[in-house]
């Protein structure tokens, strides 16, 4: 039995044992799988692991480089104010327009060999914005008209504009010529329906829509075409999914596609464990965004291996780990704690050992963050106000403030104005079961009392924590000092967690009973900060801008509307040998590795590199 | 029997709907909805967005309209679209389910095949060195979690053995149920169940453990019960052979509680091994329904749950029925 089991295994490794340089292949371990590919509007999905994977599939107009500038792809150039493709009109009362030109490539093809033209475009357009359509972003879909003029010229336009809608593509595609018959069936469909009674029931037939080419089954059955560097071959939900380059794809790498990856098989698996294995067993060349924990990235037993077979990296990436604070002040425990007065915050970060912290559990990998713009993000101000660990100056801060050990139990107290003694005992939340966060509130508790501050524990499941009825309503005390959790801050990111007052739209988001517990700023109001995001969201010139964001940037430092911890890498591992699958905070928006999917490939095959990892990450074996 | 089974079959459909009523309330009950997420990643919601978004989901109404909607809609065969994969979640979990019966079956029918054998030879030997080590590996497989359990296999398997015999292939792969690349189409039928078959050893032999070791143990004790029996001594008495006292009159007397005791873990064949698929990334039952729940994917969740309820009522009354076909001096009316 056993020489049988020995033998199967010998047969079916065989497979395995071409792979890599040796028949010019990829295959990349990613520990979540995507349900739906190809869902250009997202009814259904807009995972990560579908979007890494989607830059095999599929161009857009633009795509973010590696260094965080748009690109065309599609288009044949970035539109912009001074090539004349922009144009920007002041529609006054803070409010403008933008038209946005472009013009498509001649040589874009599907890959069954139709034209990739503004029809294509037209249709995206017209199916999102189709009454009853389960956008998930409402505020694009309001905002945005298309004008076409030819095969290959249309004109996005936003009202009101902001900033971003000159991020990235402006607009999505989808192939007309595979989708329409499909989508006049489902309007016919939907036709039959009331849009207010049976909007669930419209839900349903836009996600059928989208299924007749998405899903694994229909994408098996070759109902969708493709514009990007591969075409998929083969998906088995649960297990893998392969690609292989698309001849029609219209950017050739230096020195000829034959000498880059020819095929790519991305292999799910979910235990991130049971993915460690995979890596350590050889099966993998590289893994993706969405992979490995950053611990496991850093476990000895592939380290050890690592050493000639294996670059392993950690990116900055831009998820922002950080503390919200409780502000408000009807809260007894925040009047009594002074939450809401920025000096009590600046003493809290002062006490905070953050460099200690990512030091003593990353390596120093993840690097601290001093406000909650990123400091690979162009519009960073590296001068704001900065904490290092100070635990007298934190001491001198609560000093100032009235608190003092009166007891000499070791934590400070303090009289209040209705002649309360109170102690300085802080609520800090977060995700149960998360082994970073609960360790790094111990870290913080330890620190927390060597300047007198009591930290109180008190975590549930994400499910909880982040739960409308908790979450939202800081209001009301459902939470009562620090809550620790993350914020994923992408390149087009406009301040909006921070803002009290829309001056635009007139909304608030302090979330009260007031306006429904909405946003979540959990109140913060900076009338000179609301003000200045404003002028910033309509304010198209970069360098303008940039002075803005800056200026707000120092205000935020100085405040401390929460409390910033450090900004989490992402880990990559890589075989010896793959160029060009590299990754960087805002390569593709989030840090896709597959961004340029078409130049990754392998050194002894010819592939030239075009990126070099070692810019834009920290080697984690040399640590 | 007949008249017993059908009035069984018709106490079910009370049953089922208290069940489905209780398992549509503890889902919709789950703190948080599906649009949660969604709404903080964006601040520019405004209260009508959300309030559309929400009834764009079903989520605007109260969970008793929106369980007798369910409700009405499943008595005509639909179970509605699963949210997170667009497809209709009964042709998701049918998909899923024929994934679980293959790992979930095989490591039934290995448990078994060796939990009956050695329960009754550790029992015809008590206190004997064999009962010794047999009473010592069920106690270690009984208590051995089944997550350190299947990442040490992959790591013996496609790490460590790979290594010292110097090659770079597993001998067995760390998870997944099929090569890539491998279809009936690509490299045969032969060839490919080859190759499902290099992907089944590790899991089943992970999920067979817990089962094997608890079932030999009862297996051994009914045994011993029954050897002790009057009924054994005058069987020996009457000059029958060892093999027939055994496995004629003790086994046949012992299995009875065995068969209540395997039938129902039928059900639990169909509801998958949530760790065990995870860890070897096997696309089950057990992951379908871990997930659905995390995601609220509440279509999946409760025509799995549903599904389930039903199987556990149905295999509750076969089992039943197996006592009469075991034991003659059981009879229903």
């Amino acid at each position: 039995m056993k020489r049988i089991l020995l033998t199967l295994g010998l047969v079916a490794a065989a497979g395995l044992a071409l792979a890599g340089p040796r028949d010019n292949s990829l295959v990349v371990g990613a520990s979540q799988e995507p349900r739906v590919l190809g869902d250009a509007w997202a009814f259904v999905s807009s995972a990560a692991i579908a979007s890494e994977i989607e830059n095999f599939l599929w161009a857009g107009l633009e795509y973010i480089d590696i260094d965080g500038n748009d690109q065309p792809y599609l288009a044949t150039e970035v539109p912009t104010t001074e090539n004349g493709r922009v144009k920007v009109t002041d529609l006054g009362e803070g409010k403008k327009r933008i038209d946005i030109h472009y013009t498509l490539r001649d040589d874009i093809f599907w890959s069954d060999g139709e034209p990739i033209t503004s029809a294509d475009v037209a249709f995206y357009y017209e199916v999102g914005k189709y009454p009853g359509a389960p956008v998930q972003d409402p505020s694009y879909w309001n905002r945005v008209k298309l004008s076409v003029q030819d095969d290959k010229n249309f004109t996005v336009s936003f009202e009101p504009a902001y900033f971003y809608d000159l991020v990235g593509s402006a607009i999505g595609i989808a192939p007309a010529h595979v989708m329409k018959g499909e989508w006049e069936k489902t309007k016919a469909e939907i036709a039959k329906l009331d849009p207010e009674k049976d909007a669930a029931k419209i839900t349903e037939l836009f996600q059928g829509f989208v299924s007749k080419f998405a899903t694994p089954n229909a994408l098996n059955k070759g109902s969708m075409v493709y514009s990007g560097p591969f075409v998929l071959k083969k998906w088995v939900p649960g297990s893998s999914l392969e690609m292989a380059r698309n001849p029609k794809f219209f950017l050739t790498p230096p020195g000829g596609a034959d000498k880059y990856v020819q095929k790519v098989t991305y292999r799910f698996i979910g235990d991130t464990n049971a993915l460690l294995v995979a890596i350590l067993g050889g099966g993998i060349d590289a893994t993706s965004s969405v992979a490995l924990t950053f611990d496991q990235a850093r476990a000895p037993q592939l380290v050890r291996r690592a050493q000639g077979r294996f670059d392993i990296w950690a990116v900055p990436g831009v998820i922002w780990e950080h503390a919200e604070v409780n502000k408000f002040a009807n809260v007894q425990e925040v009047k009594d704690l002074m939450l809401d007065n920025p000096k009590t915050r600046q003493a809290i970060l002062y006490a905070m050992n953050r460099q200690g912290l990512v030091d003593a559990f990353f390596d120093g990998l993840q690097p601290v963050a001093d406000t909650w713009v990123h400091f690979a993000d162009p519009n960073a101000n590296p001068n704001v106000k900065k904490y290092p660990y100070d635990p007298e100056k934190a001491k001198q801060l609560l000093a100032e403030l009235g608190w003092k050990d009166l007891d000499g139990d070791g934590y400070l107290e303090r009289k209040t104005d209705d002649g309360r003694t109170v102690k300085f005992e802080l609520e800090y939340v977060t995700t149960a079961g998360n082994r970073i966060r609960e360790r790094t509130q111990v870290f913080f508790q330890n620190d927390l009392k060597k300047v007198g501050i009591k930290v109180k524990i008190n975590n549930a499941p994400s499910s909880v924590v982040f739960s409308n009825d908790f979450f939202s309503k800081a209001y009301d005390g459902s939470w009562k000092g620090l809550f620790e959790f993350a914020w994923l801050f992408g390149i087009v990111d406009d301040a909006g967690v921070f803002t009290c007052k829309d001056y635009i739209t007139g909304e608030t988001y302090v979330p009260t009973p007031e306006n429904n517990y909405s946003g979540v700023n959990f109140n913060w109001c900076n009338e000179e900060f609301d003000r200045l995001r404003a002028k910033a969201m309509i304010e198209f010139d970069a360098a303008k801008r940039k002075q803005y964001w800056q200026k707000m940037q120092e205000i935020w430092a100085e405040e401390l509307p929460a409390l910033p911890y450090y900004w989490r890498s992402s880990p990559l591992v890589v075989k010896k040998g793959l160029v060009n699958f590299v990754s960087s905070t805002y390569f593709g928006s989030f840090g896709y590795p597959t961004t340029n999917a078409w130049l990754i490939g392998w050194a002894e095959n010819g592939a030239q590199q075009v990126f070099d990892q070692a810019k834009y990450g920290i080697s984690a074996v040399e640590q | 029997m007949i008249a017993y089974t059908l009035r069984r079959l018709l106490q079910m459909i009370p049953l089922l709907f208290f069940v489905s009523l209780a398992i549509y309330t503890l889902v919709a009950l789950q703190p948080g909805d599906p649009l949660e997420g969604l709404i903080f990643q964006n601040p520019h919601l405004t209260q009508e967005d959300i309030a559309k978004l929400k009834a764009a989901y079903g989520l605007d109404q109260p969970i008793h309209i929106r369980y007798f909607k369910w409700l009405g809609r499943a008595l005509q065969g639909d179970l509605g679209l699963s949210r997170t994969y667009a497809q209709p979640a009964a042709q998701f979990i049918y998909g899923r389910m024929q994934n679980t019966l293959l790992l979930t079956g095989l490591s039934f029918l290995l448990a078994l095949a060796v939990a009956i054998p050695v329960g009754v030879f550790s029992a015809v030997r008590q206190y004997s060195i064999a009962d010794y080590v047999v009473t010592f590996f069920s106690f270690v497989g009984y208590s051995t979690p089944v997550f350190w359990l299947g990442i040490m296999l992959m790591l013996l398997f496609a790490v460590w053995l790979p290594e010292r015999l110097g090659r770079f292939e597993p001998i067995f792969p760390a998870g997944g149920f099929v090569s890539p690349g491998t279809s009936p189409e690509t490299v045969g039928w032969w060839a490919y169940l080859k190759d499902r078959a290099w992907y089944l050893v590790l899991p089943v032999f992970t999920l067979s453990v817990l089962s094997m070791a608890g079932w030999t143990r009862f297996t051994r004790s009914s045994m011993l019960e029954v050897l002790q029996q009057d009924y054994i001594r005058t069987a020996r008495s009457k000059g029958l052979t060892e093999r027939v006292v055994i496995y004629k009159h003790a086994l046949r007397n012992a299995l009875i509680p065995i068969v209540t005791l395997v039938g129902l873990a039928i059900p639990g064949l169909f509801s998958g091994a949530v760790i065990t698929e995870t860890i070897f990334s096997w696309p089950g039952m057990g992951r379908a329904l871990f997930d659905s729940l995390l995601e609220k994917d509440y279509n999946v969740a409760m025509a799995a749950l549903v599904f389930l309820a039903f199987l556990t009522a149905l295999f509750n009354l076969l089992a039943d029925l197996a006592y009469a076909v075991v034991d003659p001096r059981i009879r229903y009316n």
